[in-house]
């Protein structure tokens, strides 16, 4: 390769992601109005300067296949051949042949494409297309290969940004493209807008490009998070500075014009890099449109596609995390929802179905619509799966019943795989939609169609925010989780039962520091969290305040931890916790069936025991030898699991290791003694550590008793346990 | 020759290799995290960056730390993470090492002033040590 085309070939590269994203755009502009003379004289001019181009920097086998499609769209513009489904299905497959062959140039990798296949795919010119049983299998090959489009936004990914006055119109790249890292420089599939081709969208060559090439800039990704964090930081380094002037130097820095002017500054340049995050839903429009036709093509079914809202704009994160669930829902309205065209006749429906997607801003959430005109949801269906899968349905209302669609590990699933092969249910959408803290809802008429209404954040980085403390620790809970706050006096619990009766109903609740394994403390506010059917409540310490919290999401290691969803520098230079509400309420959850269980039982006469050890075979041995001295026991793995099972339910004895994960046993120690309800439980270390420091730190911490593993036994454990049982029963005696 | 940092932690010495290390920082402020698997002391705030203090005592296997008065900023493969260490670490030059590393991460034992020093690779120890803890 010469020295020039090595120069100018990452350029083609770039460039070329964008001629094919705007033919295989062309393409279905074409097929919904064959003979469209405009989407054809799109098409051809990309496939042509594609053509000189790639040849120009050697890359021949991409250049042989764009001419063979240029051929073919002059056969189209000259009427000696006539567009079909199945010509489309080919051009389409080459299209994302096209992708793959600069896409591995890209990579440096060899050329292992399937040039040979491609060219096959595509009838020769002169003669007629491929037949349809030729075509669609090859097309149900290909949609099984399509990209995640999540996964393609690489960190790298080139973010187009519209210059203010025109909106963006850019060459986009292709999201036909199957590696979509394209060396650290790929755009990604849902970043760019693609120019549409054809029919009334058509571009209009070379005038327009340059006028795009005016109104926007390509930058990368990575170099506007950069920027975003960047404007981050300034403001929250003039928020300490502020913070220096009130408590080192006792000035309010608001009566300094010059402080305000700063804070004037960074509060617009804040709001414009922000800006530099958001991209408009209609940058989806190309991978959503062709999922759509190629999942009606394979069903045999006949649908339209349609959009409302493309301008409609959405942080980048936001709409990235948005485009699987999209995906999902477009195949679900095609697979389920809508009929076949015998059926739709048969109904006195048009042939013809719609899907359409419809994006709104409503303030400060984006809501986007899937909605299609088919047969609807069968309710009854779907109360029949889930009764089957052991879920009492008996009270439900038509509403609710309908939610079960996205229950997770619900057998509805079921319903939906039978006819459909994908093994996976709505309730990934509603996960998804979790994710970036949005909703999703469904209405439902029968016999007329369903809709599927996702509702999110414009942004993720600035979230409204309670904030709360908990074991003297503030803590962050994002607003949109939570319904209300009660003072204690108007939470009565029931007793013996992690249940409160509020507002009529019975709710779960918990001591949230309990549930994190902090030292907890009775009496203070309640927040009631969830949505109106599936509600529980927290006690937290106290309530701080509201406020908006700029948060960023954790990173590297600490992206696994499943306690907390993101975090925030405070003025002041510490760092503020946002808690994951969900796995909050997965955690209550489970903890709730466990104490169930064991409330529901017939009250046990028996001294109950709880065992603490991170070792599975120590918990197990512990338990066999106390229950074998007809203690009742409960085991824990951790001081923090230990204490929030004790929280929910006391015991007459704790024996607890000292090193475990989370909490360790002097930390339980101290916590159970700090605790209102929990202070006068006998604490039992048994331990491997035999140094007398350990033992006495022990004892300073709380404990009653100290046993060293290696010297236990049997006789021994039971005989320390009984003591100190004994001991106790003096003490409440007292 | 390799120069090092070298720090105390339960009163057995590490080091790590000099080119990974950003800082040390005296006193940091730490967030502890509830429910944080054991081997993560809380996160930190550095410049702006939210960076995990990890305990190198759980990270050696020597046992938990209780303090952390120290803290070295080190580059992994991933992300920068801060290791806690009980006294201010100091530099040394590394000669030929005395003997291998006992399990996966050691890099070596090298002899410097009289003492033992394992030199340690922090991302294969918090592979090893931390991360099928690090989901609990």
């Amino acid at each position: 390769m010469g020295e020039l085309e090595d120069e100018f070939r990452p350029l083609f590269i770039e460039e070329a992601k964008g001629h094919l994203e705007r033919i295989a755009s062309g393409l279905l502009v074409l097929e919904a109005a064959p003979g469209d003379q405009a989407a054809i004289a799109g098409i051809l001019r990309e496939a042509h300067t594609m053509k000189g181009a790639a040849g120009m920097v050697g890359m021949m086998r991409v250049s042989r296949l764009a001419h063979r499609l240029e051929d073919l769209l002059v056969e189209l513009r000259a009427g000696t051949r006539r567009t079909s489904p199945e010509l489309t299905d080919s051009m389409l497959l080459v299209v994302d042949g096209l992708g793959r062959l600069v896409a591995s140039a890209a990579n440096g990798e060899q050329d292992a494409s399937d040039e040979l296949a491609l060219e096959d795919l595509l009838p020769q010119t002169g003669a007629s297309s491929m037949a349809v049983d030729e075509v669609v299998p090859l097309l149900v090959a290909a949609m099984a290969q399509v990209p995640v489009p999540v996964q393609a936004v690489a960190a790298g990914a080139i973010a187009v940004v519209p210059a203010p006055a025109a909106p963006p119109p850019s060459a986009g790249p292709s999201f036909t493209s199957p590696a979509p890292t394209l060396g650290g420089v790929s755009p990604s599939p849902t970043l760019n807008r693609p120019a549409k081709v054809g029919g009334e969208h058509a571009t209009n060559g070379h005038s327009d490009k340059k006028q795009v090439d005016l109104a926007t800039l390509q930058v990368p990704v990575a170099r506007i998070d950069e920027l975003n964090r960047l404007v981050g930081e300034a403001s929250a380094a003039q928020l300490r500075v502020g913070h220096v002037f009130g408590t080192e130097l006792h000035m309010d820095p608001d009566a300094l014009t010059e402080y305000r002017e700063l804070t004037k500054v960074i509060n617009q340049l804040q709001e414009v890099t922000e800006r530099t995050r958001m991209v408009p839903v209609g940058t989806l429009e190309p991978i959503l449109h062709r999922t759509l036709r190629d999942s009606a093509r394979v069903a045999g079914k006949n649908v339209r596609w349609e959009m409302i809202g493309e301008d409609i704009e959405v942080d980048r994160g936001v709409l990235d995390e948005l485009v699987s669930p999209l995906l999902h829902l477009i195949r679900n309205s095609v697979g389920h929802g809508v009929e076949s065209p015998e059926q739709r006749r048969a109904a006195g429906k048009s042939e013809q179905a719609v899907v359409k997607l419809h994006a709104t801003q409503v303030g400060s959430k984006v809501i986007i619509t899937v909605s299609d005109d088919g047969a609807g949801i069968d309710v009854a269906a779907v109360r029949a799966v889930a009764a089957k899968g052991g879920l009492d349905v008996s009270g439900l209302t038509e509403e609710e019943s309908l939610r079960l669609i996205f229950r997770p590990g619900n057998s509805t699933a079921k319903v939906l795989t039978e006819s459909s092969g994908r093994g996976v249910g709505l309730d990934v959408v509603a996960t998804a939609v979790a994710a970036v803290h949005g909703a999703v809802e469904v209405v439902n008429h029968p016999g007329v169609g369903a809709e599927f209404r996702i509702v999110v954040p414009i942004t993720l980085t600035v979230v409204p925010c309670l904030i709360v403390s908990i074991a003297g620790q503030a803590f962050a809970l994002p607003l949109h989780r939570i319904i209300r706050m009660l003072e204690a006096q108007h939470v009565q619990l029931v007793s013996g039962k992690n249940l409160a009766v509020i507002d009529g109903q019975a709710i779960p609740v918990y001591n949230l520091a309990s549930l994190l394994g902090l030292p907890s403390t009775e009496g203070g506010p309640w927040v009631l969290l969830g949505t109106e059917t599936d509600a529980y409540a927290f006690q937290v310490e106290r309530v701080i305040q509201k406020r908006d919290v700029v948060v960023r999401g954790l990173t590297g290691r600490l992206r696994d931890l499943k306690s907390v969803s993101g975090a925030s520098i405070e003025p002041n230079g510490s760092i503020l916790l946002v808690l994951d509400v969900s796995n909050l309420h997965e955690r209550s959850a489970a903890i709730f069936e466990t104490t169930s269980r064991v409330v529901d039982k017939p009250a046990d006469r028996a001294l109950s025991v709880v065992v603490v050890d991170d070792a599975l075979m120590v918990r197990e041995l512990q338990r066999s030898i106390l229950e074998r001295g007809g203690y009742s026991v409960r085991t824990a793995s951790d001081g923090a699991e230990a204490l929030a099972m004790l929280a929910e339910q006391p015991a007459d004895l704790v024996v607890t290791d000292l090193e475990m994960p989370n909490m360790d046993g002097f930390v339980l120690t101290r916590s159970i003694r700090a605790h209102p309800r929990l202070a006068n439980i006998p604490v039992l270390i048994v331990t491997s550590r035999a140094s007398a420091e350990d033992h006495q730190r022990g004892l300073e911490a709380g404990a009653d008793g100290y046993i060293v593993k290696t010297s236990f036994d049997e006789a021994g454990l039971l005989s320390a346990v009984s003591r100190l049982l004994g001991r106790s029963a003096e003490k409440a005696a007292l | 020759m390799i120069r090092v940092l070298m720090f105390g932690v339960n009163a057995a010495f590490f080091a790590v290799p000099m080119e990974t290390v950003h800082q040390v920082l005296r006193h940091p402020v730490l967030t502890t995290i509830p429910l944080s698997p054991a081997g993560l002391l809380g996160v930190v705030n550095v410049r702006g960056e939210i960076v995990p203090l990890l305990d190198t005592g759980v990270l050696t296997g020597t046992g938990p730390l209780n303090k952390s008065p120290f803290a070295v900023l080190v580059s992994g493969q991933k992300d920068m993470v801060a290791l806690a260490a009980e006294e201010l670490p100091i530099a040394a030059d590394f000669e030929e090492p005395v003997g291998p590393g006992s399990r996966p991460g050691e890099l070596g034992v090298y002899s410097n002033g009289g003492r033992l020093v394992v030199l340690i690779d922090v991302d294969e120890l918090a592979k090893n040590q931390l991360e099928m803890k690090w989901a609990s």
